[in-house]
């Protein structure tokens, strides 16, 4: 039973969407469907952590079976405890996501969730990969449910943003798959566990590209403006919370280890564009329009720092690193839900008609206010222990990119402030109704969840990374 | 001593020559077509000829196998003249040049 | 001990817990009445950790206890430490003490307000965060307590939240204080390089082996928090737009207690300070230059609580002056009686201004005197103790601090001069103050808006906290009085001995000029704004400078906030728009470009494409022959 949990964690959710999307269910049922698959993954992934042995390195609940024998690729999974902890934030916001559409209501729920639940599996699966060619198709599996979502449930700009989307991905992929293939020929296998190791810059290059792409690092972000504004909510919510963790984790356990020489020569070109992103990623957010557009270049900032972490290639920056991907998971994903939230009350998310939400609306004060304060890193909650560990690893590189990063923080002070400020605070905004309601209970069972998660990570961020095996 | 394996390959690329200059040239697709048969023929002749000189059945078998296939493109081919006949398009390949980019 | 010192710290957060998640379950009211029991739980726990602590052995009285595990990474851990040592007890006895009366005063000064459950649940969160800080026993966690009370001060400074001055004043605090949180990261990294630990045994243990720029970047980024928190120049320019939030906030946070913050670090990290005298100087010169500029700025200022703001900074630039020369004692002292006092003169100016109906504009006041009689008496036992006029607790904390600076040599000669003459605009502005607002005949607006403050239940609440500071304001500094009896310079021994002691003669000699400069201020504030006999020259150009606020904030206007705001769009039209949404437009606009020259070779023509077909293998061929050949 406990080797079949990657495995199990994996298909459940495969098999849901199958289930969802063939079978002819009433809308409300395909919908609690859905959300009881969602349940039941993080369920099993409570399971797998209570059965997880944090006091032993390597993959556990490891699978392994023969696909193309020839090419020594092979069906391998497994979890090690920092894909244990990516797991599970990408399961509670899936979770959390399809809550919030499941309740918000979208058109034609049966394709809609079949999608959701598909990309969970694809996600799950890209997490726990042990196999290069395993880990390139989940990749790209993923992709295909968010062209989907974006391109058919967008807003009026969805289709130039999926364009921009596809384009992107599939030039970082294809990159990838190069290097994937020519990684594999020559060292003979596509195993990731195995520890082999490749001298070969370009390979680097080909994997930092396809990551650099799905992060994003500037300036390979030009995706992200229209897919964050123009997918709906919980669209955005997984988008940035989730899938770009997808290239943390490459980052962390396939450019990085695989490459040790390359990664250091080069470490310093990564390590400009991560500090580029963040300084600029933050000025941008500071002046963005609207709502989403501050999450959105937050986010590049936040993914910025994140890389930051995990090539400052040393503990502090690593576990860091790791840290702040489920920080940042969490955090983005309450943000564009309650993103979502403001924009169903007010028809919009430009700052010139918003504000004056918090009279009368505690619980959306309340919410929006605890998630954009730890969203800043004020000193004490979960996001500064992971920039503070982040930052303190980059230290040890070169102080420069530390101060970048101070900067960095300073001006998400800025940002973000001026994001709450603008919806909270001061005269009440012409769109923002006087019968527009408080947080209801369903949109409060969505996102309280997970700014309850934070709360808890700010009490106690070693429960990650005590945590943490390689 | 009969003419040898060249005389055969010469000839038959001199026919292969006249069959592709009329494919190029020629613009009636009833000539495109008989130049492409011209073609065709002379290819087989080449087989032949070079089956005859390796003392090897396998060229002949090949020919063969062309033939047939010439049979079975005459046959479409006459039957796409016949129906741009029926409706009325001139005969010029230079006009049927609906797949042009 | 340790388990009282815990519950000192956690009983204000639960408040914070049980107020949010209750709700409209509590009754406005209610959520007062648990704040405040929240807070005096502290307090009482505090005393009782205190009575534990005096039972020992000095040398015995420093207790770390750690509950859980925040943060490792590999071999770096950072646990929930709490240090208890008598520098730490006496911060949470005054914050706790002073705490527990303004949240008291709240209940009455904030009754009737909309959202008193957000008020009193942020203030219960403020309390938890200042009692963090001065708990911690980890720099991180000292950071984590720095940046938690910034928050606070940010969330309540924006208390009135459609206001836009109070939204812009609340940010500009905290991104100010955010500035000096990231100056501090910098040195906590520094440290945890050259250290690997930021446990505060550890670090002092080790300070002594780094030496060179390291030492001085520490103590500089260090200080660059400390300025910050305190609003000292270079980093004022928050605290008095920080008067924006309800009057008990300025009381607690930007009088008593978060202010001070700064002050704490420089004495209890003094084993980090003392390894560079430099800054040390630097602070204290900081600190004097502060002390002067603001005494001057007060003389200006027309809103009541702008002018103890300014005062506020300029008694923490005392403090600094004391605290940069290693006078530890002195400058924890008046830490102390500072807060007595300054926290009464605001609290009785919140009932000044809930009297004139809100109005803060001191030039629409006059003539209260006669109809807030009480309320002038704490006010003026509040201004005589901010003047230093014995037998008031000022006079006790302030003059032993300005006399030691004479044991410093001549820098702290000039130190011990500028802090002279801050006595004097400290006498000038505190009574400009009671003269204008107390002195005279009812103002035509006094006149009319009187709302003299009933018996009733608030009003009550707000009159029974002032008497209680009114009474430690005036008797709160006879603990000490230097050189006769010395209490707390000896209970602060163990963990932050003073570098300099005076003598008695310097002791003196400071007295009798400080005091008769305070009286030669309260002199010459009667004569110009009481009797009108004296006619100040005002030049044009200093009323404008001082009036201007020395032009801090256009200087700042223009050196950071317009060119972040450039760059930040020049960001977005230049490369946003052009490079990155640009490039994919290209991108595109290329593909499609080179699509349509690649159709036109499609030319239908069967006998092109027979010809390219033959002219290719041609080619190939010769190629091939030319690769055997």
């Amino acid at each position: 039973m406990t080797d079949w949990l990657a495995t199990i964690l994996i298909v459940l959710p495969l098999a849901a969407a199958l289930i969802v999307w063939l079978l002819p269910l009433a809308d409300r049922t395909a919908g609690s469907l859905a959300l009881l698959a969602a349940l039941v993954e993080i369920g099993v992934w409570i399971n797998a952590v209570t059965r997880f042995d944090f006091g032993v390195s390597g993959p556990q609940f490891d699978q392994q079976h023969s696909w193309f024998g020839d090419l020594g690729v092979s069906y391998h999974v497994g979890l090690y405890g920092f894909s244990l902890w990516l797991v599970g934030m990408s399961v509670v916001v899936l979770g959390a996501a399809i809550a919030y559409a499941f309740w918000t209501g979208r058109p034609r729920p049966r394709a809609y969730f079949g999608l959701m639940l598909f990309l969970t599996g694809a996600v799950v699966g890209v997490f726990s990969s042990l196999d290069l060619l395993l880990f390139y198709v989940f990749f790209e599996a993923m992709l295909i449910p968010l062209y989907v979502l974006v391109g058919v449930w967008g807003g009026a700009g969805r289709l130039t943003a999926t364009l921009k989307f596809v384009i992107y991905t599939m030039a970082g992929s294809l990159l990838m798959l190069a290097a994937i293939v020519a990684f594999g020929l020559t060292e003979g296998t596509f195993d990731l566990a195995s520890g082999t190791t490749s001298d070969n810059d370009l390979i680097f290059l080909g994997f930092v590209a396809a990551f650099a792409v799905k992060a994003p690092l500037f300036p390979f972000h030009g995706w992200l403006p229209d897919a964050y504004r123009e997918s709906s909510a919980e669209v955005a919510a997984v988008l940035s919370g989730v899938v770009s963790k997808a290239a943390g984790f490459g980052f962390l356990f396939i450019a990085i280890p695989h490459f040790p020489q390359p990664a250091h020569d080069l470490q310093w070109l990564v390590l400009a564009l991560a500090a580029a992103g963040l300084v600029y990623g933050s000025l941008v957010a500071f002046r963005a329009p609207d709502v989403r557009g501050v999450i959105a270049y937050s986010s590049l900032a936040q993914m910025s720092l994140v890389t930051i972490g995990l090539f400052a290639l040393n503990t502090l920056g690593t576990t860091g690193a790791v840290l702040q991907m489920v920080n940042h998971g969490l955090l983005s994903a309450s943000l564009f839900l309650l993103a979502g939230v403001i924009e169903r009350r007010a028809t919009t998310g430009d700052f010139a008609l918003l504000g004056g939400m918090a009279r009368g609306r505690p619980a959306l004060a309340t919410v929006l206010m605890t998630a954009g304060v730890i969203a800043l890193a004020v000193p004490g909650s979960t996001a500064f222990a992971g920039e503070f560990l982040i930052l303190a690893g980059v230290f040890n590189q070169g102080w420069g990119w530390a101060v970048a990063g101070a900067l960095g923080i300073v001006l998400a002070a800025m940002y973000m402030l001026r994001l709450i400020s603008a919806v909270l605070h001061g005269q009440v905004g012409s769109a923002v109704p006087d019968e527009a309601l408080d947080l209801r209970p369903a949109e409060l069972a969505v996102v309280v969840p997970l700014v309850a998660l934070l709360l808890a990570l700010s009490a106690w961020p070693a429960a990650v990374t005590d945590h943490l095996t390689f | 001593m009969g003419p040898d394996v060249s005389w055969y390959i010469v000839t038959s690329a001199f026919l292969f020559a006249v069959g592709a200059l009329g494919v190029l040239l020629r613009r009636n697709p009833l000539i495109v077509l008989l130049s492409l048969e011209i073609m065709l023929n002379a290819a087989n002749l080449a087989l032949i000829g070079f089956a005859r000189h390796l003392g090897e059945t396998s060229g002949q078998v090949f020919a063969l196998a062309v033939m047939a296939v010439a049979a079975s493109e005459v046959v479409v081919g006459l039957g796409l003249i016949v129906a741009l006949n029926r409706n009325r398009i001139p005969l010029d390949v230079d006009r049927l040049s609906t797949l042009r980019g | 001990m340790i388990a009282a010192s815990w519950i000192t710290l956690f009983a204000p957060l639960g408040a914070t817990v049980l107020i949010t998640l209750g709700g409209t379950w509590i009754t406005r009211r209610q959520a007062g009445y648990i704040a405040t029991l929240a807070v005096l739980t502290s307090f009482v726990t505090a005393l009782v950790a205190f009575f534990e602590l005096l039972n020992e052995q000095p040398e015995e009285r420093s207790h770390t206890s750690v509950l859980w595990t925040w943060l490792t990474a590999g071999d770096f851990q950072v646990g929930l430490r709490i240090l208890v040592d008598p520098l730490s007890i006496f911060m949470m006895l005054v914050v706790s003490g002073v705490g527990f009366l303004i949240v008291a005063y709240s209940v009455g000064y904030m009754d009737g307000e909309d959202e008193e459950r957000r008020f009193f649940a942020y203030m219960s969160l403020f309390v938890f965060s200042m009692l963090l800080l001065v708990q911690s026993g980890d720099l991180l966690i000292l950071l984590g307590g720095w940046g938690l009370v910034g928050l606070c001060s940010y969330l309540l400074i924006g208390y009135y939240q459609e206001r836009p001055e109070a939204i812009a004043a609340a940010k500009k605090a905290f991104i100010m204080n955010a500035f000096g949180d990231a100056t501090m990261a910098l040195a906590l990294f520094l440290v945890l390089q050259r250290l690997g630990t930021l446990e505060y045994g550890g670090v002092f243990a080790g300070i002594d082996g780094i030496g060179g720029w390291a030492i001085t970047l520490i103590s500089l980024g260090l200080l660059g928090g400390a300025v910050a928190k305190s609003a000292q120049i270079p980093l004022q320019t928050w605290l008095p737009d920080a008067m924006e939030g309800p009057t008990p906030v300025s009381a607690l946070i930007h009088a008593a207690t978060m202010v001070t913050a700064g002050v704490y670090m420089l004495v209890r990290l003094n084993p980090i300070f003392e390894q560079t005298p430099g800054i040390q100087k630097l602070a204290a010169g900081l600190g004097a230059i502060t002390l002067l500029v603001a005494g001057l700025i007060a003389l200006v200022q027309v809103d009541i609580k702008r002018v103890i703001a300014y005062s506020t900074m300029a008694q923490i630039g005392y403090m600094f002056v004391g605290a940069g020369m290693t006078a530890y004692p002195n400058a924890m002292f008046h830490l102390m009686t500072h807060a007595f006092f300054k926290a009464l003169l605001f609290l009785g100016a919140g009932i000044v201004i809930h009297a004139l109906l809100g109005e803060q504009d001191m030039r629409r006041m006059g003539g209260l005197g006669r109809t807030l009689p009480r309320t002038y008496a704490v006010m003026l036992v509040g201004a005589l103790a901010l003047a230093g006029i014995p037998p008031l607790s000022g006079f006790f904390s302030k003059d032993p601090l300005l006399a030691s600076l004479l044991d410093a040599g001549g820098y702290g000669v000039l130190l011990w001069l500028a802090g002279l003459v801050g006595t004097f605009l400290t006498g000038l502005y505190a009574f400009r103050l009671i003269f204008i607002v107390f002195g005279g005949e009812p103002s035509p607006y006094a006149r009319e808006h009187l709302h003299r403050p009933g018996t009733t239940m608030p009003a009550l609440w707000m009159a029974w906290t002032v008497g209680v500071l009114a009474v430690l304001a005036a008797v709160g500094g006879w603990i000490q009085f230097s050189p006769f009896w010395t209490p707390i310079t000896d209970f602060l021994e163990p963990v932050a001995a003073p570098g300099i002691e005076p003598s008695g003669m310097q002791e003196l000699w400071t007295s009798v000029l400080a005091v008769a400069l305070g009286l030669a201020g309260i002199v010459l504030a009667w004569a110009v704004f009481s009797t009108g006999r004296v006619e100040v020259p005002r030049p044009a150009a200093l009323q404008r400078l001082l009036e201007e606020k020395f032009y801090f904030d256009t200087a700042y206007d223009y050196a950071f906030y317009r060119p972040a705001s450039w760059i930040a769009a020049a960001a977005i039209r230049f490369v946003e728009g052009p490079v990155i949404s640009g490039s994919i437009r290209e991108l595109s606009e290329g593909t499609r470009l080179l699509a349509t020259r690649v159709t036109e070779l499609q030319t239908g023509l069967l006998r092109n494409y027979a010809l390219a077909l033959g002219g290719g293998a041609a080619l190939l061929a010769l190629v091939f022959l030319a690769v055997r050949a």
